[in-house]
């Protein structure tokens, strides 16, 4: 008996796997809402990263995302479990804390592990979780995701430029995870606006899974160059020549376009930041102090003369005032010890840092 | 070719394929205006101003050129060589004139040259086209000079060096700085294909001009090529679907195929389609994400432990493969919806139990043309001289062939020691054949062991075939020997 | 044949007719600025050189190696031709080039410059700033 295939209609066929792509590119929206961020072949299949995922260009074998959880799911503090004798310590704050030109090793996390520290007879354990961004509510937002691990001590790194109120929401991943700042701006009651222009709030079609595919590709090749990172601890690119910070700079006393910094830094995320964790360290970080072309004008390329100033004496009177532990070492580091940035430190650089950073938490632990 | 490229490739083979049914000269025709339009849009951009236009052009040229010195005179007479001939020129001048009607360009990356000097070019090649024909026709030697010119060419585009000083000569003719020129400044789309298929109808025909009278039953079998008209030969070397990677077909077999009555039906399409599918999903996604983590002269030095360092290497064997043979499938696949079943490149080569049928299942379209065009003929040579061992004639044979293959991937040492590495392989596993056979005729026979001696035998080549992917993938042999070291943890 | 050989040199006839009464537009130079700084933003090396007259090459690939370890887009690019210096198009650009590092932004004001363009075997190449 002769056996006959069945003719496959090929309308048919493309009809029918339009329709499901159709059908699953509008399910991702539901989709999504899963935190897919936190499966993670870090900490498992690969070593934790030392430092969160961040990168600009491919020869750093990293890239920059805005999913909290897979950034967190990435980090080695995600897979360490806390011993008893660990005295977990979590570093906030920007690029400065990340280590821009700067090996995991030489970082003020790395400095600190490896020279170790005994705080009230535990050892220091560090964690870097600074990230290229100035901005304290993108600060408050990590420290906000990060309190979960079990930090004895926060120190929380920061300088004037992290604090102006009209460029809190704008940095890419405060703008990125709108929802998790507008949570922020409602349980700790701060003055930002919750209906700012700058949070992004993707429309039904950017939640599609056409529009989102970048995200999830993202996502994927993080795990990919898991690989890279294990195979070779390289996770940023250190160019042997670079543009040096400025010394010599412009005539210039413009702060944002202030006239005074009275309300117009946003201290109500520092506060909450530092009341919501277990026991604070507040550190202005140092930065560049410039002896050169206009530097009776600006301390550098970052800061006007007369706004630092204001800025360090409201800073000290919020501190006193609410009893923070606080420790201002804006003047710790010689100017030859900074990189490519007013607030980027040489391994040496932070080598000093990492001393007094450790004094201070030897004195204040509990 | 990039995702749109082949996006539009997909379009125009399905419209082609669709609105020629049945109709083989129509297909025939549009195929070839397609695939010279393809020459110029897949060319890459070049740093030396219109050569974007230029080398497509010379492509065009030396097909224009072999086709001649190859066919009998008076074949301008024959109706579809005109149309062929008409087709070639209007798309060159159409694409030309582009820059004149389009406000950026869109069929090259850079704005085509002045309509003059396309004018000047054109009547220059057409005198050496005129000249080689002229004197193709007194004298046997031109088709030699022919395949001596395409192998320069290849030999000046492969060498580093020679591409160098090349694009040195350019600059200088234009009053460019020359600080500035690079060995990869004169990326020629395809022309390692193009050459080869183009050496192929060349070498063959000489063959059939020297075996054309004689009445032997061998050298019946030596007139095999037959006469194809300026659009199929054209349609043939310069086939858009595989132009930049192969593979590598043979004229007579292509020209049947576009004989033939193709009408596309749903069950083409499907198969088409799904091969489509599949060579993009091993090239963009599979190949493409491997990418990321195989070796390469950066890795090299910056991968730390030994387990790693195999990792990266295994990445970079499957890399090549699914990079390439995914290539493949998309181009068998398109050229399917237009009627034409190109042949396959590769059959599982990674699952082969030795390092001769590897090579007979990896790239198996450019293995062919070299078994055909240099390995049995240098073996024939060679068995002239009766003085020489037998096993001497083997070593000799596999080591060359296999040393100009590598030679054909680029001039530079490193591709030269990863030829030399499987000829040198090839010549091991043959001696270790014939001893195996020689000592234990009945090993074969013996079922329980089988299994196990096949998947040793898999792995071993496998792992050979690894580490001749060390020197291919790196530039420098000095990084190579280094990786080697770092594999077997002697560092 | 013959009558293939003349329809062959009536086309060619016509279209050199064709390119020496093409319209000369004054869009041209400053399409070409635009073209070189898109390429620059883009990294495009090889584009950016043939964007670029000979003497200026040089110059354009060290202005490309300064933006290699950012990213780079531009915000708001339009240029026009402002005037003429002998054979030289002058043009300048409204908008920016914002070169992103370590998430900051540093824009560069790209009317701070006037970009020379000249005419090198009918096509517009940049041949300098001013």
């Amino acid at each position: 008996m002769e056996s006959t295939k069945p003719r496959i209609r090929l309308f048919a066929v493309l009809l029918k796997a339009t329709l499901l792509f159709v059908l699953f590119n509008f399910a991702f929206i539901f989709l999504n809402k899963i935190p897919f961020g936190k499966l993670s072949l870090y900490n498992s299949i690969f070593p934790g990263r030392e430092r969160f995922p961040f990168g600009e260009t491919r020869e750093s074998y990293n890239l920059s995302l805005f999913d909290l959880d897979a950034m967190f799911a990435a980090h080695i503090l995600a897979g360490t479990q806390k011993t008893p004798d660990e005295y977990r310590v979590l570093l906030i704050g920007d690029s400065s804390v990340w280590g821009t030109l700067l090996t995991p090793e030489e970082t003020l996390a790395g400095q600190l592990n490896t020279n170790p520290v005994i705080a009230c007879g535990r050892t220091v354990h560090a964690y870097n979780l600074g990230y290229p961004t100035i901005s304290v509510m993108k600060d408050l937002m990590i420290l906000d995701r990060a309190k979960g691990y079990q930090p004895d001590m926060v120190i929380w790194l920061t300088t004037l430029e992290a604090f102006p109120k009209n460029k809190q929401l704008t940095s890419p991943i405060v703008a990125n995870n709108a929802e998790r700042v507008r949570g922020l701006i409602t349980k700790y009651k701060l003055r930002a606006d919750p209906n700012d222009q700058a949070l992004v709030d993707a429309s039904t079609w950017e939640q599609t899974f056409v529009s989102q595919r970048r995200a999830v590709a993202d996502l994927l090749r993080l795990q990919i160059y898991g690989a890279l990172w294990a195979s070779t601890g390289i996770d940023q690119v250190y160019p042997e020549n670079y543009e040096h910070a400025q010394i010599d700079l412009e005539a210039d006393a413009d702060f944002h376009e202030l006239t005074s910094l009275r309300d117009a830094l946003a201290f109500d995320v520092l506060e909450a930041g530092l009341s919501s964790a277990p026991l604070t360290l507040l550190v202005n970080e140092p930065m560049l102090i410039s002896n050169g072309l206009n530097s009776n004008i600006r301390y550098n390329f970052f800061y006007p003369r007369w706004a630092y100033d204001d800025y360090r004496q409201m800073l000290a009177e919020q501190a006193a005032a609410r009893k923070w532990n606080y420790l201002d070492v804006w003047d710790l580091v010689p100017a030859d010890q900074f990189t490519n940035s007013a607030i980027h430190l040489t391994p040496a650089g932070e080598t000093l840092l990492a001393n007094k950073i450790a004094k201070s938490i030897q004195t204040i632990c509990k | 070719m990039g995702l749109i490229q082949i996006g539009a490739s997909i379009l125009i083979a399905l419209l082609i394929g669709t609105l020629t049914r049945a109709a083989r000269n129509a297909r025939m025709y549009l195929l070839l205006a397609f695939s010279i339009l393809a020459i110029y849009w897949f060319q890459a951009l070049l740093p030396l101003r219109s050569f974007d236009f230029w080398l497509p052009s010379l492509s065009l040229a030396l097909v224009v050129l072999t086709w001649l010195i190859t066919s009998p005179p008076g074949v301008w007479r024959v109706r579809q060589n005109t149309i062929g001939f008409l087709i070639i020129i209007g798309s060159v001048t159409f694409i030309d004139l582009s820059r004149y009607v389009l406000p950026e360009p869109v069929l090259t990356a850079t704005t085509p040259p002045q309509f003059f000097q396309y004018f000047v070019f054109a009547v220059i090649v057409g005198q050496i086209i005129f000249a080689f024909t002229w004197a193709s026709r007194r004298s046997p030697w031109a088709i030699t000079g022919t395949i001596i010119l395409l192998i320069i060419i290849l030999i000046v585009l492969k060498t580093p060096a020679l591409s160098l000083q090349m694009s040195i000569f350019f600059r200088s003719l234009a009053n460019r700085s020359i600080e500035n020129a690079s060995f990869t400044d004169l990326r020629w789309l395809g022309f390692s294909y193009i050459a080869f298929r183009l050496i192929h109808v060349l070498r063959d025909k000489s063959r059939s001009h020297q075996f054309a009278h004689s009445g032997g039953e061998r050298d019946k079998q030596m007139r095999h090529l037959p006469e194809l008209s300026l659009p199929e030969f054209a349609t043939y070397v310069v086939f858009f679907p595989s132009l930049a990677a192969g593979p590598i077909d043979r004229a007579e077999r292509f020209a049947q195929d576009l004989r033939s009555d193709f009408a596309i039906s749903q069950d083409e399409v499907l198969l088409a389609g799904q091969r489509i599918f599949l060579g993009l999903f091993k090239k963009f996604v599979v190949a493409d994400a491997l990418a990321l983590i195989a070796l390469n002269d950066s890795l090299a030095t910056q991968v730390r432990t030994t387990g790693w360092m195999w990792i990266s290497v295994y990445a970079y064997a499957f890399q090549i493969y699914f990079d390439f043979s995914g290539y493949t499938d998309i181009a068998i696949g398109i050229a399917r919806l237009v009627g034409i079943k190109l042949p396959e490149n590769f059959a599982a080569p990674y699952t082969q139990p030795n390092l001769t049928q590897f090579w007979n299942s990896w790239h198996m379209t450019l293995t062919q043309w070299f078994r055909s065009y240099f390995f049995n003929p240098f073996n024939r040579w060679m068995r002239g001289f009766k003085n020489i061992p037998a096993w001497s004639m083997i070593l000799t044979g596999q080591v060359a062939t296999m040393f100009l293959i590598g030679l054909w991937h680029g001039i530079t040492l490193n591709f030269i020691l990863w030829g030399v590495w499987h000829g040198l392989g090839l010549f091991l596993q043959n001696r270790w054949s014939d001893f195996v056979h020689r000592r234990f005729p009945d090993l074969g026979g013996n079922t329980r062991l089988q299994p196990i001696f096949q998947i040793g035998s898999i792995l071993l080549t496998f792992h050979f075939v690894a580490l001749g992917w060390v020197f291919f993938a790196l530039g420098e042999p000095a990084r190579s020997l280094m990786v080697l070291r770092k594999l077997f943890n002697l560092f | 044949m013959r009558k293939v050989f003349l329809i062959l040199i009536l086309v060619i006839i016509n279209n050199l007719f064709l390119s020496a009464c093409a319209p000369k537009s004054n869009a041209a130079p400053a399409k070409a600025v635009e073209d070189y700084l898109n390429a620059l933003v883009a990294k495009d090396s090889d584009r950016l050189t043939t964007l670029s007259c000979g003497d200026w090459e040089d110059d354009a690939l060290l202005e490309l190696d300064s933006f290699q370890a950012v990213t780079t887009k531009l915000d708001g690019l339009a240029c026009s031709q402002t005037g003429t210096d002998g054979t030289t198009a002058l043009v300048l650009c409204k908008g920016k080039i914002i070169a992103t590092y370590n998430n900051e932004d540093q824009e560069l004001d790209l009317s701070v410059r006037t970009y020379q363009v000249i005419q090198d075997g009918g096509d517009w190449l940049v041949c300098g700033t001013r």
